[in-house]
């Protein structure tokens, strides 16, 4: 098999033969083909429409220019009738656009007067505001410099009004007082009895005391002159230590009316039957205190 | 004395008729052969011969003598093919055998039977290539033009004819092997 690569095929490929001509061929070319200057001239004759040929677009578009400019130079001018028309267009618009100008700036001024009207009447308005409001001030002034010149004078004047002495959270201290006193005024009096039935004397009824529990009973929560009993000793047992009055003067088996111990700030009662009155039933008259053979008796009302 | 083409085509510039018979004389056979190939008959390249030098002789004044006058002829002879294959407007059939009518009677390099067949395929595929192809070929190896030349003529860039000349090479070599190891074809 031939060995091909690309040597052997282009050798091959230069290596082909060459085509001869027609015998004729060169006589032929000779006696046709024209020679330069012949070809030249055969050239140039043809050139005239080439010419022509390559002219003829401009030529017709500097005809076509020519001939719009001689129709425009040849139209017939503006008669004089037209020119005054225009001319009298042209002032009617030139007023309409003057006059439109004014309406404008009218329109403008009417507006802006407006504006100013209703600025002014707004204005108005708020100076009557603000005097009203100025009056009121005024006047709540003038009512607060009274009623400060009331309450210096009522003070001045007396402080048991109780509308303006009164003092409902000491009021509320002084009524627990009270009760605690009262309960006091009790637990004596029924240590008492308690002590009647073994014939105790005071002091022994004092010593009962202690055995009420906490705070003896002998001082008035109200009688700060006095200094709270612990009641762990008895005979530590003072006058200062004890705010109410022993009253039992006469025999020593008192009656269920006799009183036997007045709390002298409350003026609550413990009486011989072991009961406690409030200080205020003596004050109203429910409770009539009378001396009796030189003990104090108390007299109820429902007796 | 042997003047050179360039000049000669100086001289007929100048309106020497003889300098321009002188370059009909020694290009008549090339450009006859060049479009002898391209063509199916001898009329038709004889005509296309005529009208070749006509041409040139029409458009003498445009030649610069600084190009190759072959160069130029080739040129001229490759447009007026192309025009007149669009006048005719139809494919025109080639002469794919070309090589065995009017051959030259000088020795051919190809003595042996069996390389004058094998060259006588390559020539026929030749034939047969496209002729964005053909032509580098033709022009290349056929009428002995430089890449330089070629690309002138057919108005390319000179890598582009060296790329389609491989191509077409690489095309022959393919070609011609499968034809050489199918048994019984010509």
């Amino acid at each position: 098999m031939k060995e091909l690569d690309t040597k052997s095929i282009e050798n091959i490929l230069r290596q082909a033969p060459q085509i001869a001509p027609p015998e004729d061929l060169r006589q032929r070319l000779q006696a046709t083909v024209p020679s330069p200057i012949q070809s030249s001239q055969l050239r140039q004759r043809k050139s005239p429409f080439k010419l022509l040929n390559d002219w003829l677009p401009r030529l017709g578009f500097a005809g076509v220019f020519v001939l719009g400019a001689a129709w425009l130079t040849a139209q017939p001018g503006i008669s004089q009738d037209q020119k005054a028309a225009q001319e009298a267009l042209n002032n009617a618009l030139r007023d309409r656009d003057i006059l439109r100008q004014e309406s404008v700036q009218r329109q403008g001024k009417q507006t802006y007067l407006e504006n100013l009207r209703r600025e002014h009447e707004e204005v108005q308005a708020l100076r009557r505001e603000r005097e009203q409001l100025l009056s009121v001030v005024n006047e709540a002034d003038r009512l607060q410099q009274e009623n400060d010149y009331f309450r210096e004078q009522l003070t001045i004047i007396g402080g048991s009004n109780p509308l303006l002495t009164r003092d409902p959270l000491g009021e509320a201290r002084e009524n627990a007082r009270s009760v605690m006193c009262l309960n006091n005024i009790k637990q004596l009096a029924l240590a008492y009895q308690v002590a009647r039935d073994q014939n105790a004397s005071p002091a022994e009824i004092l010593d009962l005391i202690p055995h009420l529990g906490g705070t003896a009973p002998v001082v008035c929560p109200s009688d700060e002159s006095k200094e709270k009993f612990s009641g762990e000793n008895i005979h530590e047992l003072a006058p200062h230590n004890i705010s109410y009055d022993w009253l039992l003067t006469g025999p020593r088996q008192p009656d269920s009316s006799t009183v036997m111990f007045q709390c002298p700030i409350h003026h609550h009662i413990g009486l011989g039957d072991g009961s406690a009155h409030k200080g205020s039933r003596i004050e109203n008259g429910t409770i009539e205190l009378i001396n009796h053979g030189g003990n104090l008796k108390a007299r109820l009302e429902s007796q | 004395m042997d003047e050179t083409n360039e000049q000669l085509a100086q001289q007929a510039q100048s309106g020497c008729d003889a300098a321009a018979a002188t370059l009909i004389d020694r290009f008549y056979r090339p450009i006859y052969a060049f479009h002898r190939r391209r063509t199916s008959n001898d009329e038709d390249a004889a005509d296309l011969t005529q009208r070749t030098f006509s041409a040139a002789w029409q458009a003498l004044s445009e030649y610069r003598e600084n190009a190759l006058f072959a160069t130029w002829l080739y040129r001229i002879a490759h447009h007026t093919y192309v025009d007149w294959v669009r006048q005719r407007s139809r494919q025109i059939a080639r002469d794919t055998r070309w090589w065995e009518s009017r051959s030259q009677s000088e020795a051919r390099p190809f003595d042996e039977l069996e390389d004058r067949d094998f060259a006588a395929r390559i020539y026929t595929l030749v034939a047969n290539l496209d002729e964005a192809l053909r032509h580098p070929i033709e022009l290349h190896f056929y009428e002995h033009l430089t890449i330089a030349q070629t690309a002138e003529v057919l108005a390319l860039s000179p890598s582009t004819v060296k790329n389609r000349l491989r191509t077409a090479i690489d095309h022959l070599k393919h070609q011609s092997q499968t034809t050489v190891t199918t048994p019984g074809r010509p």
